[in-house]
């Protein structure tokens, strides 16, 4: 009756692109995968978990299962090993990226407020009075009077996040300290993409704003 | 063709203008990268918006007079985007605007600011050095030179005499910014530059004091341009 070996018709059932020729039924039946082939001899051959059930049929060792499924199905069995090394690999990249960036840093800075600037528009006043600062002091000369003050800053259009709200305070203490005249803006005052013209709005928020609010 | 008023508001208005003491102060401004990448006639109109935002033209100069006493600053604004980005620099428009701007020039001191670090960039290093040690030799050369692109506080003096200073750290930071090879100075922290110019004491030479203030309100270091 058993005409065709056995684990031949096993490595049909784990590779079916190579059994094309066979007409062969693949199923469940109580939850064990069941491959019938029905062959011209007989009646129907039945192939269950790896094991023969054929009176007398060949015992197939499990090494044979292994040794007939694709690199594919190996890999698609450690999904899990692979999606957790994946996530530790792009964590570890985040974690040198960010620990370089003081944006996602934390700073020091009793009086900071690292939050974007609100809706609010209430003047914020410095609280401490002081006259004098270490930086006036500093940069103050006996004839006061014959003197340009002046702040230099670049690079801070951030709309608040990063430092900018916190140099934004400390230029506000020694601004008043100091009695600076102007301010010298090294560029950059407009994150990302600069300004955008309303009349041309539509191309440049195409093609050069990437902008994402 | 007025400028993207939401921007101008989040990116500078809202964050410095609810400060008393900042709101009276003039920003002059260089252009950067980031402007180049919009519409860069948007920035020059917004300063002839609003007075608060002086830019006349993406390369300009301006003279400042002091409150008191008989000296004025001449402050060279240059567009080092634009000078990397055309191909002939040898007989670029703004670079002999330069030599001429400096030679010409009848005020106590001169302060040249730029995006970009002379010393950053190859082009620049090649075409921008040489007239800045040419105005030098001739006795018209500037105090200092005020750039911003890298995410950092430095300093650095050329063999020449010209201080350089690079402010780029307002907003964000980098410990790893090495425009400079030899740097005298670089800062741990974020902040921004508070300078006086001013006449030494005793030699009545014109000096610039610049001190690094940190995002914490620390006195990191302080420069004088007259020797020490």
């Amino acid at each position: 009756m058993l005409e065709e070996d056995p684990g031949r018709s096993l490595r049909r059932e784990f590779a079916p692109s190579l059994a094309a020729t066979s007409s062969s039924r693949i199923g469940t039946e109580g939850g064990r995968s069941v491959t019938v082939f029905e062959l011209e001899s007989g009646g129907p051959d039945r192939v269950e978990d790896g094991y023969s059930t054929v009176g007398g049929g060949k015992h197939v060792e499990a090494g044979a299962l292994f040794q007939a499924a694709p690199w594919y199905e190996r890999v698609y069995r450690r999904r899990c090993c692979l999606c957790t090394s994946f996530v530790l690999l792009f964590f570890f990249i985040w974690y040198a990226t960010a620990s370089n960036n003081s944006c996602r840093a934390k700073m020091a800075a009793p009086h900071a407020s690292n939050r974007p600037f609100g809706t609010d528009t209430v003047l914020m006043h410095v609280s401490d009075d002081t006259k004098s600062t270490p930086v006036s002091n500093a940069l103050m000369g006996k004839k006061t009077q014959q003197e340009l003050r002046f702040i230099v800053v670049g690079n801070f259009g951030r709309d608040g996040f990063c430092f900018q709200n916190d140099v934004a305070t400390e230029m506000e203490k020694v601004a008043r300290s100091l009695k600076t005249s102007f301010i010298v803006n090294t560029g950059n005052a407009f994150f990302p993409g600069g300004l955008v013209s309303l009349k041309n709005n539509f191309r440049n928020s195409r093609d050069t704003n990437h902008r994402i609010r | 063709m007025s400028p993207h008023e939401e921007q101008v508001n989040t990116s500078w208005r809202n964050v410095y203008n609810r400060y008393p003491n900042l709101r009276s102060l003039k920003w002059y401004s260089a252009i950067g990268e980031a402007e180049r990448v919009g519409d860069v006639q948007a920035v020059v109109n917004l300063a002839t918006i609003d007075p608060q935002f002086v830019m006349d033209a993406p390369y300009y100069d301006t003279i400042i007079a002091a409150p008191v006493g008989n000296f004025t600053l001449h402050l060279i604004f240059l567009d080092t985007t634009a000078l990397i980005r055309t191909k002939k620099q040898q007989n670029d428009e703004q670079l002999l605007w330069l030599a001429n701007t400096l030679a010409q020039s009848n005020s106590t001191m001169r302060i040249v600011v730029g995006f970009h670090t002379p010393f950053g960039d190859p082009t620049l290093t090649a075409f921008l050095v040489p007239i800045l040690e040419k105005s030098d030799d001739d006795g018209s050369g500037p105090l200092a030179y005020f750039s911003g692109r890298e995410l950092t506080m430095q300093w650095y003096k050329a063999p020449k005499g010209t201080h350089f200073f690079i402010s780029g750290a307002s907003a964000e930071f980098l410990k790893n910014e090495n425009p400079f090879k030899q740097p005298l100075y670089v800062s741990p922290s974020p902040g921004f530059l508070a300078c006086t110019v001013g006449f030494h004491e005793k030699t009545e030479e014109p000096r610039l004091k610049t001190a690094f203030v940190s995002a914490a309100g620390e006195l990191l270091r302080v420069v004088d341009t007259s020797g020490t």
